[in-house]
């Protein structure tokens, strides 16, 4: 009989939590980049392809964005610093969530999941939904009426299917390594010392924003 | 659909968050473990779902699937809109942290109120799922809008006008989305 691998229990860090948050929230330049140098400090090399298929996200999102903006022209700049602005932050937040999400304790453990499921499941779906989108776009240049709404329907429909049986195959895969009761050897929530030099930190990056 | 930061009063955000957080709590006790894959890769699917834009007319919209999402999920519906709207608050700053619980409310009450009227597997059905979502969704946005500032009013004309064409829009879809799961 095999072992069973030995499950890792991981310290939650508040600080980088509420970093994370001030992220989500800062438009200055110079804080966004202040804010990047800690997150930075975090990147290690088992990120690099999680980071890769995020930036490929990225690039989705962006092409959707730039694309489907109302009254696109090529002059109107908007979309693609949106796109810029929401790819760094999506980078800093990913680097966060990925390294401490697993260990936030003060959320339910099931919602917990969902979250981090969900964040992973956003790059695990790009492709399909992507790929859709050119087949579709290859197939009729110029849908109109109802047709139009059948085929984004069928379109919508069909990622979700998909969805759904992957889910399937994700759920096996959790069951295998020891099911759900990972979640539950994580140290209870405490502050550390870093934690409060990360706060300060983040406040700092605040009152930059603010100023 | 979503509501900026700074224009609700502090009830309506304590209202909003109070009833988010309860059918948080229900949602999930209702997610059985089992479930609980299917619901995060569904909330990321309509997350990427969402962004598509969709010209109705003159006018680009994006979805907000509430209807679809209420049939699939059901009380499931609550943890997968507050994951989902939390994804679009830090990553796209569509709403905000501090009205994610009346955005929330707004988006996933509706979806369970169709989830728990509209079951039969009819055109019916589906099209009232997506229609109604999208119109109860408007009329608690602008009861929001309204607790906060009676002034309000000319803006809630003006966004329940605009509700109509996205209701029916969204019905239409949501017929043609449960269509295709009942070909597949």
């Amino acid at each position: 009989m095999h072992e069973l691998p030995e499950l890792k229990s991981g310290k939650f860090e508040a600080g980088l939590f509420f970093l994370a948050l001030a992220i989500s929230i800062i438009k200055n330049p110079i804080a966004i980049i202040l804010s990047a140098l800690i997150p930075l400090r975090l990147y290690k090399n088992f990120m690099k392809p999680i980071l890769l298929k995020i930036n490929l996200v990225n690039i989705f999102v962006a092409v959707i964005l730039i694309i489907t903006w109302p009254n696109f022209q090529f002059k109107f700049k908007d979309g693609i610093k949106f796109a810029l602005l929401m790819s760094v932050r999506m980078n800093l937040i990913c680097i966060i969530f990925l390294r401490v999400g697993y260990n936030i304790p003060i959320l339910p453990e099931k919602l917990r999941i969902i979250i981090i499921l969900a964040i992973h499941g956003i790059y695990f779906m790009y492709e399909k939904i992507l790929n859709s989108l050119n087949s579709v776009k290859i197939r009729a240049t110029n849908l109109q009426g109802i047709i139009k709404y059948k085929t984004t329907g069928y379109l919508i429909a069909s990622c979700i299917y998909r969805t759904a049986s992957n889910s399937e195959n994700i759920l096996q895969a959790v069951r295998l390594r020891g099911g759900f009761n990972g979640f539950n050897q994580n140290e209870k929530f405490k502050f550390y010392k870093r934690d409060y030099i990360l706060i300060l930190y983040t406040v700092l990056i605040l009152c930059l924003e603010i100023l | 659909m979503h509501i900026s930061e700074g224009i609700l009063s502090g009830i309506a955000l304590a209202i909003g968050w109070a009833g988010t957080l309860a059918g948080t709590y229900i949602g999930l006790k209702h997610t059985e473990p089992e479930k609980i894959v299917k619901t995060a890769l569904l909330t990321s699917g309509f997350f990427l779902a969402s962004l598509i834009n969709v010209r109705f007319g003159p006018v680009a919209t994006h979805l907000t699937l509430m209807g679809a999402m209420g049939l699939i999920l059901g009380w499931s519906i609550f943890p997968a809109v507050l994951v989902a709207l939390f994804l679009q608050a830090v990553l796209f700053q569509f709403g905000g942290l501090i009205v994610l619980g009346v955005n929330t409310l707004n988006m996933a009450l509706p979806g369970l109120i169709v989830y728990l009227i509209f079951r039969g597997k009819n055109l019916f059905n589906y099209f009232m799922a997506g229609f109604i979502s999208v119109i109860l969704g408007g009329i608690m946005l602008s009861l929001f809008l309204w607790k906060t500032d009676e002034n309000f009013i000319n803006i809630i004309k003006i966004i329940m006008t605009a509700h109509i064409p996205l209701a029916i829009l969204e019905g239409v879809i949501t017929i043609f989305i449960n269509r295709w799961f009942e070909n597949a």
